[in-house]
């Protein structure tokens, strides 16, 4: 057990030295900001996260699945319109560009979070795993946030 | 056959006849006309005119249990919208903008329903639909029952959905139209309300076509 857990932190330092960054200790290849999971009435079981991902390094990166303690499971999806239709469809994956950045948020890009295991209010902080093509994983605890009529204008104009 | 019509003696009172078939019809066009609008379409922006849709009868489950149908749709300004529970992004974005929308309308006493419509009756029960929308606001109205009741209302409103039943038998998505439609007193279509939603451009929207509207009576 012990020995598990040295491999898992030997791993996890690994994981953040960015490979092609000159200074390997100070900039970390993802950056993940303004994350939270949306509140939902205590009946519905799938929730959504939104985050914004930043890419410091010069190289595209491939996110390719997202993990979380306490979901049983979680997708991407993109909300869009299609002839007045609202329609979700899962991704397989999201790329972010080098030195670029992908925004989930509301009415877009956003993490499909499957089954909680407890009742989730706002207040609340999940653990969540966004794993990358590359092997490595950034691992960020998000706030659960009620939420508010105009966040889904933000990215719009 | 000019010529023999001409010199026919039936021609004055053909002409007469003709004339006073032409004068009837023109006016009965035109009581038509004052009948069904006395102003044409404005240009307000999501405006049904000058011809909203009557609704026909139609019979829903409300989230009590109660029926709901054509009779709770009068007297009141109803948004109606479509979504379902399990939807995770579009569904609640928008119950969120009508939740603001109407604490304001309320504030300005308006005679105004929200009504969240399910077009996934069956996993948005009644039970379920009792605690989705009164977690957005305890006023709010959420209908559903079976699919043959959901259908009694989108066919009239023209929508159609979708459920993507063979990507996941468990966890399906649904597809639904994003609009919300706006109903008169009369229980008449007179509007549409396009995404992406947002409380002010809505609250204008809605003023202007009530104004409109009222001034019709």
């Amino acid at each position: 057990m012990r020995n598990n857990k040295l491999i898992f932190i030997i791993l996890l330092s690994l994981s953040n030295i960015a490979p092609h960054s000159a200074f390997a200790n100070e900039v970390q290849d993802i950056t993940i900001t303004g994350a939270w999971i949306s509140e939902a009435p205590p009946t519905v079981s799938t929730l959504a996260a939104y985050a914004k991902i930043m890419n410091q390094s010069n190289e595209k990166k491939i996110l390719t699945s997202v993990s979380s303690p306490t979901f049983t499971r979680i997708e991407l999806h993109l909300s869009k319109l299609v002839d007045g239709m609202a329609q979700m469809k899962k991704q397989d994956s999201l790329m972010i560009e080098a030195e670029n950045y992908i925004e989930l948020s509301p009415g877009a890009y956003h993490l499909m979070l499957f089954n909680p295991d407890r009742p989730l209010k706002a207040g609340d902080n999940v653990i969540i795993h966004f794993n990358f093509s590359d092997g490595s994983s950034s691992i960020i605890e998000a706030p659960v946030k009620k939420r508010i009529s105009d966040a889904h204008n933000h990215h719009h104009h | 056959m000019i010529k023999t019509l001409s010199s026919s003696k039936f021609l004055i009172p053909a002409m007469a006849i003709l004339a006073m078939l032409a004068t009837s019809a023109g006016f009965y066009i035109s009581l038509k006309k004052s009948q069904q609008s006395t102003q044409a379409n404005p240009g307000i922006e999501g405006l049904f005119w000058p011809n909203p849709k009557q609704m026909n009868a139609f019979s829903m489950l409300d989230q009590n249990g109660e029926s709901f149908g054509l009779t709770q749709l009068r007297g009141k300004w109803s948004f109606i919208f479509f979504g379902y529970t399990q939807c995770p992004d579009v569904c609640p974005i928008t119950m969120a903008v009508m939740a603001d929308v109407y604490k304001q309308l309320a504030l300005e006493d308006n005679n105004v329903q929200v009504i969240f419509t399910s077009v996934d009756p069956d996993r948005d029960t009644t039970e379920i639909l009792f605690s989705y929308v009164s977690y957005f606001n305890e006023h709010f109205i959420g209908l559903g029952g079976s699919t043959d009741m959901v259908d009694s209302l989108t066919k009239q409103i023209g929508i159609a959905y979708y459920l993507n039943k063979e990507d996941n038998a468990d966890n399906y998505l649904v597809d639904h139209s994003a609009s919300i439609f706006l109903f008169d007193p009369k229980a008449r279509m007179v509007g549409k309300l396009s995404p992406p939603h947002q409380k002010d451009i809505i609250i204008n929207q809605f003023k202007s076509i009530q104004q409109f509207i009222d001034a019709q009576q």
